[in-house]
């Protein structure tokens, strides 16, 4: 594994563990607004890491997730259960194409196919303007 | 290329990957890079070095990267210094903001290595 790929994973694993104790905390409060802004930017900087280390999956899957932050961000989503599970299950996502491209040096052939439920789902809430669930 | 006589570039981004990533290439064309991780550390490393060009971040924790450019051009030592902010933003609105903040060129990430070294080369004045 060259030494920019071993660095994005260890930044990755970081930046998700700390989304996800911010998404865990939103549950609980989802109007705070640092928590909101920690998710997006880890969002954002992984999405550009990604970019940077050529793994297009991983770039489009967070760039829905990051979208949808922005707009929570913006106040024209609210941010409710359903939305914060379907962000949890990116991350969770994310830690799983890690742990392969750790392993076997490589995403998972079906990578594409298993983001694209999550990435229609992330578009659909941004098409919708708002969550169904809100607050 | 002596040490002494290699342009200095200043790094400012959260990423410790794009870090390496331009550490490695501007290395690689005989620059010197210093880095800072937040804006704040890019302010003080650029008031208290000189430096030929910085390359910033926009999406940074604590001071972003527009603050900071707009920090940065308020002081006299650094006004002259150009400075190339770099974003995976590419809406005509980032890019104003990043203008009217002080910055001399805008560029929307990822780049290929190439693209890069001819951009630097351009802002620095020099010919790739």
């Amino acid at each position: 594994m060259n030494s920019l790929l071993a660095e994005f994973i260890i930044e990755a694993r970081d930046l998700l563990e700390s989304s996800n104790a911010h998404l865990l905390a939103l549950e609980k409060k989802p109007d705070d607004a640092e928590a909101i802004n920690i998710c997006f930017r880890a969002m954002h900087t992984l999405k550009g890491d990604s970019g940077l280390v050529d793994l297009p999956e991983i770039t489009r899957l967070l760039h829905a997730a990051e979208d949808v932050l922005d707009g929570v961000r913006g106040k024209t989503l609210t941010l409710g259960a359903e939305t914060i599970d379907l962000l949890l299950q990116v991350t969770d996502c994310v830690s799983g194409w890690l742990d392969r491209l750790e392993g076997a040096g490589q995403m998972p052939s079906s990578a594409t196919a298993d983001s694209a439920p999550l990435i229609s789902r992330l578009r659909a809430m941004l098409t919708a303007g708002e969550t169904r669930d809100g607050v | 290329m002596s040490n002494q006589h290699r342009k200095r570039i200043l790094v400012v981004d959260d990423s410790p990957t794009i870090r390496l990533y331009l550490r490695e290439l501007l290395t690689r064309w005989n620059f010197n890079m210093d880095e800072a991780v937040t804006g704040l550390v890019g302010i003080e490393k650029a008031l208290t070095a000189r430096y030929d060009l910085i390359l910033a971040d926009v999406n940074m924790p604590i001071m972003n990267g527009y603050a900071m450019v707009e920090a940065l051009r308020r002081e006299a030592d650094v006004q002259d210094v150009p400075i190339v902010m770099m974003s995976t933003e590419a809406k005509d609105s980032d890019m104003k903001r990043a203008y009217a903040a002080g910055a001399n060129l805008y560029l929307v990430k990822p780049l290929l290595p190439d693209q890069l070294v001819t951009y630097v080369h351009f802002i620095l004045g020099e010919t790739a």
